[in-house]
């Protein structure tokens, strides 16, 4: 046997080893990490991995292990749901100068619109909630509101990227990525950071520009599932081929590439190339299987409100991000439906009927994933934060019975993660005509979550920290806290 | 994506970096600034009215026993001198040192609490904390100054000239009563102008801002008018009310002009910082002497083997002339080599020469194509606006494109490239609408590279001043990084942290840009101001207008396809009348909304042919000043339009002459003649070394964008300034470049290794060639190329996308095939998915170095989609239509694919696979009746198989 003959028998004897493992469903090689690390890089330059997604601990003991968050695209009216302001009502119609001082335009502005909505008292925490949202009502004890949001834009647009990114500006990280970021992913075969947006996919505000990854490297921009058909593009091919060809043909793809890499030895960048397509195999099984809601009882649907046609589209989402975070998924944003491209949280000529409508659509889906949450020991675990870019002005648009845009005052909610719940700030009731700026302080109860999303949410919140009136704590109402 | 700039800059937060519109702490700093707000808060509230302090008996102690080292009269650190009082108002480069009246938001404040000053020794003592928040809360008061007097001689000091015209005139009055326009006679643009008024009188009366006109009417809100020039009410700013006051202020205290500040010398420009070898001209060394003089092609090799042999490395043996070919075709025209031009060598012929092949290489457009890739990579190229949902269409931009591929084409001396995008404006007599010679029209398109940043500025709602200066710092930054390889950016908000940048540098650089970018003389990017409500005349447009005597067919095309939408829907409304009959159309919705699409189609179509490029705006432009801590309303000291500094040595002096023709400035003309000097340290090294990247996959300085002292050092220093020199010597061209370096031995080494590299384990050193992915244009160029897909026609308008259902962004065949990546449009919100899953960048706002990433949804596209499973079916019927069958039916598929032969084991292998999978299907297709045979099916499996091979998308 020639010498060159003997090194092809090893070669061979190497690849039976390797084709061994490949039948356990082991690729022991570039697997330390998800949906493929940026390994060339890792290797050939001298950087600390920059692309990640092992899992990490936090710096310090923290609950959340997840958020999902409901992003309300349009600014929903905080006077409406969770911050009565009877003091409208006394002034309907009045503009008071103090308003004037502190909008950039009062364009066609009318006088102060009260709520149309009756608020009552809910759960142990007595918190306010208006009557379109009956279901979140029976939920109060577990959230937590914040009245004291402002930003700095009453544009959607920057009002988004604020709220996304913390930052007015394009190519900013957005929350989800620096979770992931900070503490990487729990599922090898799901992508750590998910979007859960329309469908069909129609265009949303900003679009993917809500879960990029800005400077960060793209692995850890978020990955958008469709809640109906293929959860990702490509995930099956439009004509499958039959099992038994499909089988042959990735056998053959593999051998191919594990010769190609025999053949070049000590390059770590192919193993992860064969490691991504046995990932991809696999993740057209859990993908599909994680975003299979036939697995759920009848009663789940219900709950969910899938049985019902106006929930169904909403349900279907907050069904499907409690699946994706039993999963380990980290991150997961849900947005609603636009029907024709409008904002559904934007209420510009008629808050009766806009909101009503929104909150027809998520108050069931949204109430029935805290509980369910709840029920299975997850919400200690699972961050949920509610809440859209700003909150609509207290007066209506040229003589319509809407609201116009503000950006000095609105609300959000969190639950669970280790935010404190049943808790919510309450203000002086004359505040209806208070200028919004001079409320600027909150502090949230510590949230007992990781240092990465203590940043997270210490960005998310930062514009709640910092007054530009430069009155900030002279001039602070004096806040009651109730609990 | 510059991502490993930010990873190597560690000590600089990268909100600083990144985000430098805002004054407020970054994120960690955020989540401190929350606690740091409560606590003092709390006590501020219990405390009893503070004592009052004065400035000579309480406060000047501690600063002359703990801050005068710095912060004294010579050279003070920041420019802050805290010895007098009215300096410490005045403050320094951040602005005024203190508030009066308020402690927590005096910065001196927030310094001394949060243990940045002093910087070194003892930290001050609470009680002197105490003394120095009681002096600021109770007035900021000197020694024996009564309050009234302190308000407003404070007043007057910590409100500038410069402050009260940015903000208040700059910023909401100039489009009326500045350069253009001068309604009523009155001149807002200087202090001479506002005193002596217009027609009503003077503007103001200094001392008494109640009889003073402007303010009046800004407070009673007649000024600025309800509507603004196109009759839009929805987007006029008010003066916002800080700086209402902030006026009243400056006119109660006399309106006194700017007090004329000496230049400080920085202290950032030290000599530690400027003895770096990037700010030195490359001086052109001696090529080293080796041992192995039998491995050198040319002077190339000596350098590299240098380093190589003191660790008794050398270059790894020659690669196979087959495997040349293709790195070599992939290199330099991203195209795999065609069968004709690696058939002598498969079949056992001699080979010819390697240059010849190289030459026939690079004078091939496909070579053109390939390196525009790379150069619009560093531009920031893009179709379209970005920033917004609309995304707004820049129509003509791959004008600028083509620009660039012609340039490669025929290797336009790098100099000269460079002067026509940087001011190909102001190289010849140039007006609006004239007729143009095609070289004089080829540099104004060249100005396109000044178009790249994204845009939305044509949106209202995005129109504000800080949008505008997003819009030009973004593309400041995209010059920079591209062209000089500096950070300048750090220095907007503050003098850089590790080069020998100061504040000023950033300004004094965009000055030279403001004439053309005049955030307070803006030209909207586009034609028409969103919502289109209004007609917008071509002057508020940034592009300029080109008159053609002939129609053009880009243009028709453009309308034709509108105008037959539009009919479409005309006759959905005749169909509409005739099924309502009797009723009012004008009633009827749908009719209504069928009416608005038609509108908007048609407010769509062309006029006229348009360039993306720049031009100056001409008269005056405003001052350019020194945004303190980059806020734009923050205004410093005026700065004059200038490159950086730290360059200047050695070089000739940046020197603005205005050409005598036409309305433009001279400055951008300015700095690309300073850019070109032969002896430029940056120039020649940052394009020497982008172009070495695309050979070794890393630049011999491993961050292209940064050569600055955080950017990675030289790995071959000597190399690249000789590779510099030479690039210069050799009239500046591209060409000669890429030639010399795949001329050396150490390019045409092979790629494979035996043992570990314990020496130079990430390959730096070059003792072998680096092997490495292709780049998503030339994956996809590939495949298509492989297949017989591929349409390789040139230049001219890019094909349009189609956004599926899933989401999935496609760029469809035309009828002689798909075209190459380049023409492809680019547009940011949807770029095309398959090019996006491989790395293809996002112009945020450019790219010096791709990534390489390895992620499932690679395989998902290669494997399933229909791009790729087409292509398979298309490789399978090309190889079928050459009537070969068995094993010189796989010799061809393995030429095509991989431009070589396959071994015996892989013809046996796959013939055997090949037969399988033909039993299989014929199974599967048993009581089918498919047009389509089962060998067929097999073959087409096949063809899929070889798609996805590794070895089509790396190159050895």
């Amino acid at each position: 046997m020639s010498p060159t003959h003997r090194t092809n028998t090893d070669r061979q004897q190497h690849r039976r080893d390797f084709f061994g493992s490949m039948r356990d469903g082991l690729l022991g090689v570039g697997l330390t990490t998800l949906l493929g690390s940026d390994l060339p890089r890792v290797v050939a330059a001298d950087h600390r991995p920059a692309s990640d997604l092992t899992p990490r601990p936090p710096h310090f003991g923290g609950q959340a292990k997840s958020v999902i968050q409901f992003f309300m695209t349009g600014g929903p009216s905080q006077v409406d749901l969770f911050d009565p302001k009877p003091a409208l009502a006394k002034h309907e119609g009045e503009l008071p100068q103090g308003f004037i001082d502190n909008v950039e335009s009062v364009g066609s502005a009318g006088g102060l619109l009260p709520s149309p909505f009756r608020f009552a008292r809910h759960g142990h925490s007595g918190l306010p909630v208006s009557d379109i949202l009956p279901h979140l009502a029976t939920c109060v004890d577990d959230i937590s509101v914040v009245r004291s949001m402002w930003t700095t834009s009453f544009n959607h647009e920057t009002g988004v990227m604020m709220m996304h990114s913390g930052r007015p500006i394009k190519a900013s990280p957005s929350l989800g990525a620096w979770v992931t970021y900070g503490l990487g992913s729990e599922n090898r075969n799901l992508p750590a950071y998910v979007a859960l947006d329309d469908p069909l996919h129609k265009p949303i505000l900003l679009g993917k520009q809500n879960w990029q990854s800005g400077f960060l490297p793209p692995i850890f921009q978020g990955t958008r599932l469709r809640s109906i058909g293929s959860p990702l593009v490509n995930l099956q091919p439009r004509q499958p081929l039959p099992p038994a060809i499909l089988d042959f043909t990735r056998g053959l793809a593999n051998r191919m590439a594990h010769e190609h890499q025999l053949r070049r030895p000590g390059r770590p960048e192919l193993a992860a190339r064969i490691a991504s397509y046995e990932l991809a195999a696999r993740m057209q099984l859990t993908a599909t299987d994680a975003m299979d809601l036939s697995q759920e009882t009848a009663a789940t649907h219900r709950q969910y409100g899938l049985d019902q046609k106006v929930t169904e589209s909403y349900g279907r989402r907050c069904l499907l991000a409690r699946r994706l975070v039993e999963r380990g998924v980290r991150n997961v944003q849900i947005y609603m439906n636009t029907a024709n491209g409008d904002n559904p949280w934007d209420h510009h000529g008629d808050v009766q009927g806009n909101l009503s409508r929104s909150c027809l659509q998520t108050d069931q889906p949204v109430a029935a994933l805290i509980k369910d949450l709840k029920q299975r020991s997850l919400l200690d675990s699972t961050l949920l934060v509610w809440g859209g870019e700003f909150g609509p002005c207290r007066w209506p648009e040229g003589g319509k019975p809407g609201r116009d845009h503000g950006a000095n005052g609105f609300s959000v909610w969190m639950a669970g993660g280790g935010s404190r719940a049943a808790r919510f700030m309450e203000q002086p009731t004359n505040s209806a005509i208070t200028p919004w700026k001079t409320v600027s302080v909150f502090t949230i109860s510590t949230p007992r979550c990781s240092t990465a999303l203590a940043w997270t949410i210490a960005a998310w919140f930062s514009t709640t920290t910092v007054s530009t009136s430069g009155s900030a704590a002279s001039s602070r109402p004096a806040w009651s806290e109730r609990s | 994506m510059r991502w490993p700039n930010t990873v190597d800059h560690g000590l600089c937060p990268m909100n600083c970096v990144h985000h430098p519109e805002s004054p407020r702490p970054g994120i960690f700093g955020r989540a401190l600034a929350v606690a740091a707000l409560l606590l003092p808060s709390l006590a501020v509230a219990q405390a009893k009215p503070p004592m009052p302090a004065t400035f000579e008996s309480h406060v000047l102690p501690i600063f002359t026993a703990h801050c005068a080292e710095c912060h004294g009269p010579q050279d003070p650190s920041g420019s802050l001198h805290l010895l007098t009082r009215d300096d410490v108002v005045r403050g320094g480069q951040s602005g005024p040192a203190i508030r009066a009246g308020n402690s927590r938001l005096s910065l001196l404040v927030r310094q001394l609490e949060q243990g940045k000053m002093p910087p070194e020794g003892p930290a001050l003592k609470p009680g002197q904390l105490a003394t120095i928040r009681r002096w600021i809360q109770s007035g900021g008061r000197r020694d024996g100054e009564n309050a009234e007097t302190a308000r407003r001689r404070i007043a007057a000091l910590s409100i500038s000239e410069q402050k009260v015209f940015t903000n208040v005139f700059f910023t909401n009055c100039l489009d009326c009563h500045g350069k253009w326009r001068k309604e009523g006679g009155l001149d807002l643009r200087t202090r001479a102008g506002l005193l002596k008024g217009g027609k009503s009188g003077p503007g103001i009366v200094p001392g008494d801002p109640e009889s003073s006109l402007v303010y009046r009417k800004i407070l009673a809100n007649k000024m600025p008018p309800p509507k603004n020039l196109f009759g839009d009410q929805t987007y006029v700013t008010r003066v916002r009310l800080q700086d209402r006051n902030e006026l009243r202020d400056w006119i109660a205290a006399g309106a006194l002009p700017s007090r004329k500040t000496r230049p400080q010398k920085d202290p950032v420009l030290n000599k530690k910082r400027l003895d770096h070898w990037a700010f030195r001209p490359p001086r052109r060394p001696c090529v080293p002497k080796v041992k192995h003089g039998d491995l050198l092609n040319n002077p190339i090799d000596a350098f590299l083997l240098a380093r190589l042999e003191p660790k008794q490395l050398r270059f790894s043996p020659a690669a196979d002339p087959i495997v040349l070919l293709r790195r070599a075709s992939l290199m330099l025209t991203g195209l795999p080599p065609g069968p004709h031009e690696t058939s002598t060598l498969l079949d056992g012929q001699k080979p010819h020469s390697f240059e010849a092949f190289l030459d026939r290489l690079l004078a091939s457009p496909h070579y053109a194509e390939h390196q525009a890739t790379w150069w619009l990579d560093g531009a920031g190229y893009a179709d379209t606006h970005g920033q917004i949902n609309r995304d707004e269409l820049k129509p003509f931009m791959w004008r600028y494109r083509d620009y660039v591929i012609r340039a490669f084409r025929e290797d336009k001396p790098y100099d000269r490239f460079l002067t026509e995008q940087l001011a190909g404006d102001e190289l010849f007599a140039w007006k609006d609408g004239e007729r143009l010679t095609a070289e004089q029209l080829q540099s104004l398109i060249a100005t396109g590279f000044l178009r790249t940043a994204s845009d939305a500025t044509d949106e209202g709602s995005f129109n504000k001043v800080l949008n505008r200066f997003g819009v030009i710092n973004e593309q400041i930054d995209i010059i920079t990084s591209s062209v000089m390889g500096m950070t300048l950016e750090c220095a907007r908000c503050h003098s850089h942290k590790f080069d020998p940048v100061p504040q000023e540098d950033y300004y004094r650089f965009a000055a030279i840009f403001r004439p053309a970018l005049d955030p307070y003389d803006w030209r909207i990017p586009n034609v028409v101001l969103h919502p289109p409500k209004y007609p917008v005349p071509n002057k508020y447009s940034r592009d300029l207008f080109q008159t053609s005597d002939r129609p053009n067919a880009v243009i028709q095309l453009h309308n034709e396809q509108l105008e037959t939408r539009a009919r479409k829907l005309a006759a959905q409304i005749s169909d509409r009348a005739r099924q309502l009959k009797d009723k009012d159309l004008n009633t009827d919705k749908l009719t209504a909304s069928l009416r608005a699409d038609i509108k908007t189609l048609r407010s769509r179509k062309i006029q006229s042919l348009r360039i993306h490029g720049l031009a100056d705006t001409g008269g005056v432009p405003t001052p350019v000043y020194v945004f303190r801590r980059g806020e734009i309303h923050q205004p410093g000291g005026e700065v004059t339009p200038g490159p950086p500094v730290a360059l200047s040595t050695d070089l000739e002096p940046y020197r603005v002459v205005a050409p005598k023709f036409g309305k433009t400035s001279g400055r951008r003309l300015a700095l690309a003649r300073w850019l070109t000097q032969p002896d430029h340290p940056l120039t020649a090294r940052v394009i020497v070394n982008r172009i070495w990247q695309q050979h070794f996959g890393r630049g011999l300085v491993n961050t292209p964008g940064n050569f600055g002292r955080i950017g990675a050092k030289p790995t071959h220093p000597r190399l690249l300034d000789w590779l510099s020199t030479e690039f210069v010597q050799n009239g500046w061209s591209i060409r000669r470049l890429h030639k010399q370096i795949m001329m050396s031995s150490a390019w045409q080494q092979s790629s494979r290794t035996r043992e570990l590299h314990n020496t130079d384990p990430d390959n730096r050193l070059l003792s072998r060639f680096p092997f490495r992915r292709l780049a998503a244009e030339a994956i996809r160029d590939s495949i298509l190329a492989i297949s017989g897909g591929l349409d390789r026609r040139l230049l001219g308008p890019p094909t349009e996308r189609l956004v599926e259902p899933t989401g999935e962004v496609r760029h469809p065949a035309g009828p002689q095939g798909h075209r190459r990546s380049i023409y492809l449009v680019r547009r940011r919100k949807t770029p095309n998915t398959m090019l996006n899953l491989f790395d293809a960048p996002a112009m945020s706002p450019n790219c010096l170095q791709r990534t390489d990433s390895t992620v499932p949804t690679q395989a998902l596209e290669l494997f399933n989609s229909d791009f790729v499973r087409n292509a398979a079916v298309r490789f399978s019927r090309r190889l079928l239509s050459t009537g070969r069958n068995g094993p010189r039916l796989l010799v061809t598929a393995y030429r095509l694919a991989f431009g070589r032969n396959p071994t015996s084991a892989e013809l046996r292998r796959d013939r055997i696979a090949i037969n399988e999978l033909t039993r299989r299907w014929e199974t599967e297709l048993q009581g089918d009746d498919s047009p389509e045979t089962a060998e067929q099916r097999a073959l087409q499996n096949y063809c899929l198989i070889l798609l996805n091979s590794p070895e089509l998308v790396y190159v050895d």
